[in-house]
């Protein structure tokens, strides 16, 4: 089994919010409420401040805490991709998953039961982008196995130490 | 052997099926979710007041979500009617019955205790219990028969085999009350039957040894009534005990948006 997932890059994120309508229009038949949330957070006052856009919806965990807790077992992993989706037949909307979930990804949809990322399952993974991913104009979420997202995550952050300007920035050589 | 050692028997054994169930599909899953969270808090990262402290279920969600079904009342007024009567019928009957069996059986029995028995607390438990499983019966078969018309649309949302187990167990505690008023005319109490005592007069009006039926319906509705309780834990009336818990403590969705302020938090 491919443990696929997003890497999801907070320096690229503008907070457009595309990505919450990219995955609305693309559902629009089975999501009743947001399944990606975008949260932008700001700290401190000016000229001090900080501020923090995350696209966030669910990571599809390799372990994933709101199976566990399911008391319906309606919560499942795809054996291709991984994938952690809701059976709507079995859940009886009792919001375990949501509390036991670290990103607060399940959402209780209008019917009364669970909804939350589907990974967009329509669409073939490795073939089609997933639709947060297609219109983000950042390029900030990108989905693939996890083996090719840290490679990824480490290629980045290794550019990005290269071009800080702080020549006592050295990788490896922090302490010096 | 005697019904009320079958009874007894059937109590244990569907109690320890209850037991087990609920160990499983609630105790152990609460378990687990309150050790994931610890383990969240204890890692690190951003603090959110509210997620930091132990979670209580808040009352006002209990009582918009459980008591009102608010939820469900904005999506349809029949849905809403439909649940609540099966809501308030069910726990109605369910709790005068444990107030039945302490003080009408077990008070009796041990300190002469007979307020419950033929005093008027009999005639307010009759009438309570008369009209709650009344109430019960016709959410039952609204959502039987709104389950039957819209099967596709409904399958999601309604487990036939569980209302019509529901519903079974509710129609022969009718029938047992109504064969015992026919062994019984005189009982003092028989006007507080408003729905068994007519349904006995009509059964009265059919040739069959309804007497002799008394004993195998009651031992059918007992059967019925304990292997309900036995599967609830492992059913979608799960949610009985879940979902209270659930929703109060994430706060009706409130719950997610704080987890997710905290990983931006983190981020930050």
């Amino acid at each position: 089994m491919s443990q696929y997932g997003f890497y999801f890059d907070k320096e690229k994120c503008v907070g457009c919010r595309a990505c919450e309508v990219a995955c609305q229009v693309w559902n629009e038949a089975v999501q009743t409420v947001k399944w990606r949330n975008v949260t932008c957070l700001t700290r401190g006052t000016y000229p001090e401040v900080a501020g923090v856009n995350a696209s966030l919806a669910c990571m599809h965990c390799a372990e994933s805490p709101c199976k566990k807790a399911c008391p319906r077992t309606a919560i499942s992993k795809n054996e291709e991709t991984g994938a952690v989706t809701v059976d709507r037949t079995r859940c009886v909307g009792c919001m375990l998953c949501l509390w036991t979930c670290p990103f607060g990804a399940p959402q209780m949809g209008e019917m009364g039961r669970m909804e939350k990322c589907t990974f967009c399952e329509e669409r073939p993974v490795g073939v089609i982008k997933r639709a947060c991913e297609e219109i983000c104009p950042q390029q900030a979420i990108v989905s693939g196995t996890i083996e090719e997202l840290i490679l990824r995550s480490k290629q980045v952050a290794a550019e990005r130490l290269s071009w800080d300007a702080r020549t006592e920035v050295v990788l490896g050589h922090e302490e010096e | 052997m005697d019904k009320f050692a079958y009874f007894w028997s059937l109590i244990i054994v569907g109690g320890t099926v209850f037991l087990m169930g609920a160990y499983r599909n609630v105790f152990l899953k609460l378990c687990f979710i309150r050790w994931i969270n610890r383990k969240i808090r204890e890692e690190g990262g951003a603090k959110v007041e509210r997620l930091e402290n132990t979670p209580i279920p808040e009352p006002a969600t209990i009582v918009r979500e459980a008591v009102f079904q608010k939820r469900i009342r904005n999506r349809s007024v029949f849905l809403w009617l439909r649940h609540c009567l099966i809501f308030f019928g069910f726990t109605a009957i369910f709790a005068l019955d444990c107030i039945y069996t302490v003080f009408g059986h077990y008070f009796h029995h041990y300190f002469d205790y007979t307020y419950f028995t033929s005093g008027a607390g009999r005639a307010f438990l009759k009438a309570g219990m008369e009209l709650s499983g009344a109430v019960l019966l016709v959410g039952l078969t609204a959502a039987l028969v709104h389950r039957v018309v819209y099967a596709e649309r409904e399958r999601t949302l309604v487990n036939l085999n569980l209302v019509l187990l529901l519903w079974v167990v509710t129609l022969t505690g009718f029938l047992t009350e109504a064969c015992r008023l026919i062994g019984e005319p005189d009982d003092p109490f028989v006007d507080c039957s408003f729905v068994a005592g007519p349904l006995a007069s009509a059964l009265r009006g059919i040739d069959a040894p309804w007497h002799a039926l008394a004993t195998p319906i009651w031992i059918l509705h007992a059967t019925v009534t304990v292997a309900f309780f036995a599967y609830l834990p492992f059913s979608r009336f799960v949610h009985i005990i879940a979902a209270p818990i659930g929703r109060s403590i994430t706060q009706d969705g409130n719950y997610g948006r704080l987890k997710r302020e905290r990983v931006t938090e983190g981020l930050l």
